[in-house]
């Protein structure tokens, strides 16, 4: 019955409710959106880390992210290799360059020099191989960035710092997040490529521990014993990369604050239309109080408006964050989710929502039914 | 059988300590079922306040009111609730329809609160629509009827759970003399015919002839007249 009531006092004013149920899609849209962007970004971050398929990074001390990497001695891996735990251990090179297109047009990039096992390289290949490192000038590049680097395929030719690189692979959805696309090629290739990086040095030592070995232990065995470096469990790295991205450089602050302004606005404007409805309804309510409703009814009629106007609201902006997210999933920014982060923007929407209900629930409490009389 | 509805030295004011206005004064009176009055008086007499306290809507300063013979217990919103709910049926001055629902959905949403079985309710609004001869707008909004046809609906909502007591606040009010004059009379057939008590607060003293009670109330006090 209260629902009867309820959709009948919503739906009295058909533009108000199509218009508010709009807005609220939007602001979740918004919400969602921000959200999403920072879910990608952190997918982002981590990408090559998580990808790799390793248990340990041991790199330079004081390392901010994966990204940042410095260069240490290439023995490392030798001293690695010899810590008790450790199964195996190869290195990874990660620099930047200058990719010269064909146009003559310059343009930023991340090399990443591969080792002799191809382990932290290029995944969901498109075409060619990720070994294909090894062969001589050879890179692999993302198609997310072909246009970026003047490329439109396998077998075209570009220049790092006057080095020759052949495309000889493409892969799909590796993304960078620092703007400067990923360039996959051999350590030994590497070299060629950014004129800081010595032969004899690597940015990280990837550790695969045996199988009854605790991750976290060796690294501290690592820590102990061999000098100078850092070692963190991959998870410990994703951490690291990520906190620095999105805390210390204040871009994930930034984003969840416009998804919190988003939620906080999403509430006033129920709380507003709701505000409305029960203010031009308090005749009708106080009808109802004087026939013999109960008031709790009459709060279950608020409750279930709010529930109405934020489910169909948030369904809304769902379907548009849905359409939103498909598109952008061959971009380099792509709106990403997981069910459990979404399940929450749903529940603190539909929350913030109902808290927007408590101002309602405060005028029908006040409803007098003698008013009735008077009018 | 005790009167259906009594109250014992009713006061009430408004306000308090010396801006406290005082609206009625030692109100005693009692109502037997099937009874018809007429509660008239001046503005500002105190008939809504009466009509308020006796309708279980306004808690009066002091004083006692019993439905059937039973006291009623005024500290619970809930019991208040309730017995507006099962023992008392109101007509406004205006239909106070709600203006989302056709006329048997407004109908219906009362009749579910009072506890009506969904065949039971369907067959007394049909027989109250049929008896009012609104049968044709049960499917209409208020916003399309008259005047007069949306406090014959409102007399439906408050007949339909058959309550003992109903209650009218000038109901002609709001209506030209026709269509006020009908629906007091069917208020009064109706009232007759359930054996509800009927009270109806009104300035019109052509209404005089349909009741054989007549309340006059005046400066808060209230006095039963004879009938002229």
């Amino acid at each position: 019955m209260s629902i009867k009531i309820s959709a009948g006092m919503l739906l009295h004013r058909k533009a108000r409710f199509g218009f508010t149920v709009l807005g609220i899609g939007a602001l979740f849209l918004l919400s969602a959106s921000q959200i999403g962007l920072l879910v990608g970004w952190c997918n982002t971050i981590s990408a090559v880390a998580s990808h790799a398929g390793v248990d340990v990074w041991v790199m330079a001390e004081q390392t901010p992210a994966w990204d940042y990497g410095t260069a240490i001695p290439r023995n490392r891996i030798y001293q690695v290799r010899n810590i008790p735990g450790v199964a195996w251990a190869e290195g990874m090179y990660v620099g930047w360059s200058m990719w010269q297109r064909p146009d003559g047009r310059r343009v930023s990039v991340a090399v990443v020099g591969l080792d002799k096992g191809s382990v932290g390289g290029p995944w969901d290949m498109q075409e060619g191989e990720v070994d294909d490192v090894h062969l001589p000038d050879s890179v692999i590049v993302d198609e997310l960035f072909l246009g970026t680097l003047g490329m439109t395929g396998v077998g075209e030719e570009a220049e790092l710092y006057g080095a020759k690189a052949v495309v000889r692979g493409i892969s799909r959805g590796v993304r960078t997040f620092t703007a400067s696309p990923f360039v996959f090629t051999s350590m030994k290739t590497a070299s060629k490529y950014d004129k800081a990086y010595q032969r004899d040095e690597t940015t990280y030592v990837l550790v695969r521990c045996l199988p009854d070995a605790d991750p976290g232990r060796v690294c501290h065995a690592i820590r102990a014993r061999v000098p100078s470096v850092e070692a963190l469990t991959t998870g410990q790295l994703i951490r690291r990369s990520i906190s620095y991205w999105m805390v210390e450089t204040g871009m994930g602050l930034t984003v969840i604050l416009t998804a919190v302004l988003g939620a906080l606005v999403c509430a006033v404007v129920t709380s507003q239309t709701l505000y409305t409805i029960t203010q031009d309804q308090l005749a009708n309510y106080a009808t109802l109080l004087a026939v013999g409703f109960a008031r709790r009814q009459m709060l279950g009629c608020v409750i279930v408006q709010g529930l109405v106007l934020s489910g169909l609201g948030v369904l809304i902006g769902s379907l548009a964050y849905v359409g939103l997210s498909l598109s952008s999933a061959r971009t380099p920014v792509p709106l990403e989710t997981t069910p459990a982060v979404f399940a929450g923007l749903v529940f603190a929407s539909v929350g913030s929502c109902l808290l927007g209900c408590l101002l309602s629930v405060k005028a029908i409490f006040r409803i007098d039914p003698v008013s009735l009389f008077r009018a | 059988m005790p009167p259906i509805l009594e109250c014992d030295s009713v006061r009430h004011a408004f306000g308090r300590g010396d801006l406290a206005e005082e609206v009625l004064r030692d109100v005693t009176v009692a109502f037997d079922p099937g009874e018809a009055c007429l509660l008239m008086g001046p503005s500002g007499s105190g008939k809504t306040t009466l009509l308020s306290i006796l309708g279980c809507l306004l808690t009066p300063s002091s004083g006692r009111l019993r439905l059937g013979g039973r006291p009623v217990d005024h500290r619970s919103r809930g019991v208040l609730g309730r017995l507006r709910r099962d023992r008392i049926g109101f007509v406004f001055q205006h239909a106070q329809l709600l203006p989302f629902l056709t006329v048997a959905g407004n109908l219906e949403v009362v009749g579910r609160n009072a506890g009506l079985s969904p065949r039971e309710l369907r067959g007394r609004i049909d027989e109250l629509l049929g008896r009012l001869e609104i049968e044709s707008l049960r499917a209409k909004r208020p916003r399309e009827l008259s005047g007069g046809q949306q406090q014959r609906v409102a007399i439906a909502r408050a007949l339909l759970h058959r309550p003992p007591i109903l209650l009218a606040d000038e109901p002609t009010a709001a209506l030209d003399w026709k269509n006020g004059r009908a629906a007091v009379r069917l208020l009064v057939e109706r009232a007759e015919a359930e054996g509800s008590m009927l009270l109806v607060v009104s300035h019109d003293p052509r209404l005089l002839p349909m009741f054989r009670r007549l309340l006059v109330i005046d400066g808060g006090r209230l006095r039963e007249e004879t009938m002229p």
